[in-house]
């Protein structure tokens, strides 16, 4: 239950939720490790064997662009061999996550050893200075998985409605009026919401649904930074980045895909990143009250060490036809664990969260933050962790104790 | 404390052309679903064709994505402007609009007015 007598909460107004896409922990943020061992990063003695036995080590040589070209498998199945290396429930119905099978995953779509070892590199901290630094000046969390062992849109699925409905896929569902999405319940109860696409062009990936049904939900990026600098955020807010090349809708210029979804350039999200801060942090009468969180839906089949936990079945079943394997899913284990950040002057620096949170934690945290008790939620929902309580310090952080952010 | 710099992408990081993500393809598959459901004269409006590269799969999302903006809105539920939003033309030799959206923004007016322009047909790549 939070607390809402802490100053931080009192004083709390907007949420922002900013999800990126298909990049593990131990990809982006797992070299911290190295200076703050209380992140759970890696050692550099975390292997995986590649199709001829050999151990492959993890190796701090992560690119940009062009490494991960083509982009990794990360579907239902591909996750599971990911996750179980290659064990099925037919050779053994007690198999346990071993992190084992990523190499061989990704070799699967070239058969070319070399190539596949690549999914095994991982940034050194100064190559993402947004990201690694907002990880040192406020929360990290250690354990924020992905809900699903699976692809993109189911998982954003558990942010939006904090459940997929049953889908493991990227297929076009229509949701359960019986769980209404975050955004709806928010309507009904009188808060202020939006989702914010980045343009036209690049568009929502919630179309099905929410678009198509509820227009009025959406805005753009450049609406998102007006409602910033004229002090009208809304209560809450979801942030999707672009996701192409494209040319700029009034052909002013080329506009560069900033989800950093591979093979898209990893910079350009880390602008993104730090231009949504900074339209926060730069503004006295926002940064105080607003708290950032900065999450990514899935690891897009690249290497993480930490084995993803069971978790409250989600009353739904996918069945073989839809998991692409010899078993049904009865939602009972999290998907591979995203980097994600808690960002607030009433976050305590470096602060490092151990407790287990998925994407179902947005909803269960929007909903327990501005409307309190409401039934009619997922059984995962229902159990997820939510994370405004960390928003403990009894007064904010003095403004030069909080970074800002240039772009070159 | 120190601003920290954030380093921009090249210039030849940009290429619209590269062929379509299973992300992508599965978001215009959406929106294909979606647009089955427009009129005949809202699709006659929208590029044709077979989507292979990024640039194509944007120009339709946005023609799909101004159709639904325009639908009109139930009185329960908040407005939003439906606009395309500008974004920053790429500074000559330097190659993208990432942070595009600190450009001046529209006037509410003219962004309403530019959502109820009617559209030009495009075309898109045949096959």
């Amino acid at each position: 239950m939070l607390d809402k007598s802490q100053p931080g909460i009192q004083n709390l107004q907007h949420v922002v939720v900013l999800m990126m896409e298909n990049r593990s922990f131990d990809h982006m943020l797992g070299a911290l490790h190295a200076t703050r061992p209380e992140i759970d990063g890696l050692t550099g003695q975390e292997t995986n064997p590649d199709t001829t036995g050999v151990p492959v080590p993890v190796s701090p040589t992560a690119e940009y662009q062009s490494q991960l070209d083509p982009d990794p498998d990360h579907h239902f199945p591909a996750a599971d061999l990911q996750i179980f290396g290659g064990v099925t429930t037919a050779q053994n119905p007690n198999r346990t996550p071993n992190m084992q099978g990523f190499v061989r995953s990704y070799f699967n779509q070239q058969a070319n050893v070399k190539h596949s070892r690549l999914i095994m590199n991982y940034f050194t901290p100064d190559k993402l200075p947004v990201l690694t630094g907002l990880a040192s000046e406020f929360a990290v969390f250690n354990r924020w998985f992905s809900s699903i062992p699976g692809p993109t849109l189911c998982n954003r699925a558990f942010a939006h409605y904090g459940t997929s409905f049953g889908q493991v896929s990227m297929d076009i569902f229509y949701w359960n009026k019986q769980y209404k999405s975050i955004y709806e319940r928010l309507v009904a109860n009188g808060n202020t919401t939006r989702l914010y696409y980045y343009d036209a062009a690049s568009s929502s990936l919630e179309v099905v649904n929410l678009l198509q049904n509820q227009p009025a939900l959406f805005g753009t990026f450049p609406d998102f930074l007006d409602a910033c600098s004229r002090n009208q955020l809304p209560q809450y807010c979801f942030i999707e980045p672009n996701y192409t090349d494209h040319d700029a809708p009034d052909g002013s210029g080329e506009v560069l895909a900033c989800d950093q979804h591979p093979d898209h350039d990893v910079r350009a999200g880390e602008q993104f990143i730090a231009t949504v801060y900074n339209a926060i942090r730069n503004n006295p009468k926002l940064w105080p009250n607003t708290a950032i969180l900065v999450v990514y839906d899935e690891h897009g089949g690249i290497f993480d060490h930490v084995p993803p936990p069971a978790c409250m079945p989600d009353g739904f079943v996918a069945q073989p036809s839809a998991t692409g394997t010899p078993d049904p899913f009865h939602f009972d284990r999290l998907g591979v664990r995203v980097p994600a950040l808690l960002i607030s002057p009433w976050v305590q620096k470096g602060l490092v969260i151990n407790e287990v949170f998925e994407h179902a934690s947005i909803p269960a945290t929007i909903t327990e933050y501005l409307i309190g008790n409401y039934d009619q939620r997922s059984p995962r929902e229902k159990v997820a962790n939510t994370f405004l309580q960390y928003l403990t310090l009894p007064a904010t952080r003095a403004d030069a104790d909080c970074p800002t952010f240039t772009m070159d | 404390m120190e601003p920290i710099r954030v380093p921009r992408p090249p210039k030849e990081a940009f290429n619209k052309h590269r062929p379509v993500s299973d992300l992508i393809a599965k978001q215009v598959e959406h929106f294909r679903h979606v647009e089955a459901k427009l009129s005949d004269a809202q699709r006659a409006s929208l590029p044709q064709g077979h989507i292979r590269t990024e640039h194509e799969a944007a120009q339709y999302i946005r023609a799909v994505t101004q159709l639904l903006l325009s639908k009109p809105t139930p009185a329960a539920q908040p407005q939003v402007a439906p606009v395309v939003m500008p974004v920053r033309a790429a500074e000559p030799g330097r190659g993208i609009a990432i942070a595009a959206a600190e450009e001046k923004q529209t006037s509410p007016r003219a962004r309403k007015k530019a959502a109820h322009r009617p559209r030009k047909a495009k075309k898109g790549k045949k096959g």
